[in-house]
This record gives structure tokens, C-alpha cells and sequence, in this order.
């Protein structure tokens, strides 16, 4: 990771999540909304990145297996994730979990999975795409699977990582709806209690600790970027 | 041929596009549908999608209405900026939190829906306004006299026409979700959002199952759709 791309985004984050926490305490939150705010926060991360990291790193390898290999079976799996991906919000996977029995910190792990992995394979798959002739290139003479390993891999890998910021931003309604779901004490479980409650100092705490682990996640994947993506190979 | 029949072959020629439209028009009127024939959990899930799904055409088109001004007035100020650092926060999780913190109706729920997703039409709309400005025709409408005004509800609009829709649409999938996340906040038992939490009185499980497969329904045709007015409201000459 390039740690002054990181530090970069974070600081840029930081006037947007001063401004919030100025309105949370003019709203009237305390010390006790701040510090509950602060741990939903945390778990709210727990929560989110363990999935969407393990998911879309395993979907992006998968799809630059397949891709690498040659069409086959497996290529129109590739083309089923990319008509789905989007259609299928981490609150659906949720509402079959929670059916099936479970619920808690494994369950949003499990329903955040499948989305997760999804976009990882329509990523990959797309950052494949875009650098066969970087790929072509480095591979002339060289074994399917070493090309595999070696470059297409990572490649789809760190894009996936770097297109997880939007899925991420865009999705903290979903993230909400399925702590909620789930039972999970999260930053967006807390916003929705609150909100029933008409508790509006402990919804903007909510909100800024919502802020701050995505301004965290789009820190650390614009990092990875920065750092391994690479440049001028039509990726 | 005109413009518009080639926009329309264009968006029949894919069939995810027409068969999206096809199931958005019977989601819409689920009520309209043999609903005592159908297992009760669907039933109850189908006859719970067409409010929920109104309401969100409606926010969506007040965010069209605002994100194509705000794109418009964007070309001259450059504030898509803006768009990009409202990026980082939660826009939809605020709008869907405002009624149920208020306790205001669809109203308040429809606008505040609408200015959420405005920001997703914004950045479409800007791009799409910005080539139609380039282009040959708008400068030989200036030379020739026309006023900016003129220019602008004349030809600019009317070229720009199909890809500002295209961004429009972009918009629906958001404030879909937005809309049920307020359902979910107020806890209705009848409403789509509700069925998905469980709140269903008796077959709670099966209507919430129902509910998220009829989700997922929704989300694919929209995004069919849109992929179909992409290609629909391509500029002429543009790859």
C-alpha cells in the first residue's frame, strides 16, 4: 500500500467528517452517543471489510482463472455475474440467511459473501478485459497457469480491491438494512434505532462513524491501488 | 428514419432491455394480477411492490429533474466536483432516516429521496450535455443567429434527450433502495421494506423470502432497462 496516498484520502475525508461531528453535537449528542457512535463504527468495519475483501479477492481470482484459461463453461459464469452484479443487494442474501437460521456478526459476513464475490468476478473479469494485450504481451512463450498466477491475478485482485470504494459508499443504506436484519451493533443498525426513536443527535453520531469507515476503506483500497495497479498496461 | 425510431430498434434489439420493461410493467401492476391464485407469501410480496416501487419512480424523477439541471448548470461551473466529495457520505442512509426522524410522509420522503439520488444523475447528465455542446450542429445554430435560449430547448435538449434519460434511469436503482430502507425505518408491516425485516404477521419468513426474490426481480430488470437505454440514446456518431 502507498501510505502517502492513504494519509491523502483520509485528510481529504477529514473536513466532511469535522462538519458532521459539529452537527452531531449540535444535534445534542453526548459523550455516551459519541462513544456508541464510535464502537458501532468499529464493528460497522468488522462487519464490512472481512467479507468484501475475502469475496472479490476470491472472485477476482477466479475470474482471471477462467479468463486466462480460454472460454468455457465457466467463461458464461463470468457473463451471469456481470448481468447480476448490482441486482443483487447483501439484504437479499440477508432475509435467505436469517430464514435459514442465522443471524449476528457470521451472518452479515455470509450475506455481505456473495455480493462481494460477485463484484469480484465482474472486476476481474473487466481488468482482464482491458490489459489482454499487457497480458499477451508479458505471456508470449510463457505457461497459461504462470500467467495466471503471476500477473493476471493481481491485476484482477487490486482492481477489484479499487473498485470495492463505490460499492462500499453507495451501499451504506444495505449495510444498515442488514445489521439490522442480523442483529449486528453497528454504526448503521444504531442510525436506524435511533431514527425509530426520533433520537436525532445519536443518528448524526451514527452517520459521521458511517462517514469515517468509508473515508478508512476508500483510504486503504486507493492505497493498494496506488501501490500495485500498474500503469500504462491499458489496465 | 427518424432519431427516435433508431433510438427504439436500438433498445428492442436487446432483449434484456424489453424483458425488463416487460417485468417492471407487471411489478408496477402487481395489483392488477390473479394475486388469490398465487401462494399467500407471494401474493402478499406482490401486492406490496407497487406503492413502494411508485414512490421510487416518483423520487427518481425528482433526482432526474435536479441532477440534469445540476449537470446542466455544471458546464459552466464546474460543479461535478462536488458530486465526487459528496461521494464519501451516505446520502441515501440520511435521506431514508428523514421521515422516520420528522415524522413526515411520502412527500418528505419522495424529495429527500430525490435530492439523494440527484448526484447520480449529475455526473451522466454533465457528460452527456458537454458532448451534445461540442458538437457541429450547436455551433452552426450559434452562427446562424439562434439565441442561447433557443439553442439550448431547441436542439441542444432535444439531442441530449435520450442520453439524459439513460442518466435519469440510473437513478432508480437507488432510490428503490432508499425508499425501502425508509419502509424498513418505519417498520410498516405491510410496506415491501417491511416484508423484507419480517414484519409480516403470520408467514413472516415466506413473505420475507418472496419479498428479497422479488427485490433482486426488480433490481435486474431496472439495470436490463438501462443497459437498453444506453445503448438506445447513443449519440448519432458516437462508438
Amino acid at each position: 500500500m502507498n501510505p502517502n496516498i492513504a494519509v491523502h484520502r483520509l485528510l481529504a475525508a477529514s473536513p466532511l467528517l469535522v462538519a458532521l461531528l459539529v452537527v452531531a453535537l449540535l444535534a445534542g449528542a453526548g459523550v455516551s452517543e459519541a462513544w456508541e457512535a464510535l464502537v458501532g463504527g468499529l464493528v460497522t468495519l468488522g462487519v464490512l471489510a472481512p467479507p468484501i475483501l475475502v469475496g472479490m479477492v476470491a472472485g477476482a481470482m477466479a475470474a482471471s482463472r477462467v479468463l486466462v484459461a480460454g472460454p468455457s463453461l465457466a467463461g458464461c459464469g463470468l457473463r451471469v455475474a456481470g448481468v447480476i452484479d448490482g441486482a443483487l443487494p447483501a439484504v437479499v442474501p440477508a432475509v435467505l440467511l436469517f430464514a435459514l437460521g442465522a443471524d449476528g456478526l457470521v451472518g452479515a459476513w455470509l450475506a455481505f459473501l456473495a455480493p462481494a464475490i460477485v463484484h469480484g468476478l465482474r472486476s476481474g473479469s473487466g481488468a482482464i478485459d482491458s490489459a489482454g494485450g499487457f497480458l499477451a504481451a508479458i505471456g508470449r512463450g510463457g505457461a497459461l497457469r504462470s500467467i495466471a498466477t503471476r500477473h493476471a491475478v493481481p491485476l484482477a485482485v487490486v482492481r477489484a480491491v479499487e473498485d470495492s470504494t463505490p460499492l462500499i459508499g453507495v451501499s451504506a443504506a444495505v449495510v444498515a438494512a442488514v445489521e439490522m436484519l442480523m442483529a449486528v451493533p453497528g454504526a448503521g443498525a444504531l442510525c436506524i434505532g435511533a431514527a425509530q426513536k426520533g433520537d436525532s443527535a445519536t443518528v448524526a453520531a451514527g452517520i459521521s462513524a458511517l462517514v469515517a469507515v468509508v473515508a478508512v476503506l476508500d483510504a486503504v483500497t486507493a492505497g493498494v491501488a496506488a501501490r500495485w495497479l500498474p500503469r500504462g498496461g491499458g489496465a | 428514419m427518424t432519431p427516435v425510431s433508431h433510438a427504439v430498434l436500438r433498445f428492442a434489439a436487446r432483449p434484456g432491455a424489453v424483458a425488463g420493461l416487460v417485468v417492471l410493467g407487471l411489478l408496477a401492476f402487481g395489483n392488477l394480477l390473479p394475486l388469490e391464485e398465487m401462494p399467500r407469501a407471494l401474493a402478499t410480496a406482490v401486492a406490496a411492490v407497487p406503492a413502494t416501487l411508485s414512490t421510487a419512480f416518483a423520487a427518481a424523477a425528482v433526482g432526474t429533474v435536479l441532477g440534469v439541471g445540476w449537470g446542466g448548470l455544471a458546464i459552466f461551473s464546474g460543479g461535478v466536483e462536488i458530486v465526487r466529495r459528496l461521494g464519501g457520505l451516505p446520502l441515501l442512509l440520511i435521506a431514508a432516516l428523514v421521515p422516520g426522524l420528522i415524522g413526515a410522509g411520502a412527500n418528505v420522503l419522495v424529495a429527500a429521496v430525490g435530492l439523494a439520488v440527484a448526484p447520480t444523475v449529475a455526473v451522466p447528465a454533465n457528460a452527456a450535455l458537454r458532448a451534445v455542446v461540442k458538437r457541429d450542429f450547436v455551433v452552426t445554430a450559434r452562427a446562424s443567429g439562434f439565441t442561447e435560449r433557443a439553442i439550448l430547448v431547441r436542439v441542444i435538449l432535444p439531442n441530449a434527450a435520450g442520453p439524459l434519460i439513460a442518466a435519469g434511469w440510473q437513478a432508480l436503482a437507488p432510490a428503490l433502495i432508499g425508499v425501502i430502507l425508509a419502509e424498513i425505518v418505519v417498520a410498516d408491516g405491510v410496506s415491501w421494506g417491511g416484508l423484507l425485516m419480517g414484519s409480516a404477521g403470520v408467514n413472516a419468513a415466506a413473505s420475507s423470502l418472496a419479498a428479497a426474490l422479488l427485490l433482486c426481480v426488480a433490481l435486474a430488470a431496472l439495470m436490463g432497462v438501462a443497459r437498453g437505454l444506453a445503448a438506445a440514446g447513443r449519440v448519432e456518431g458516437e462508438r
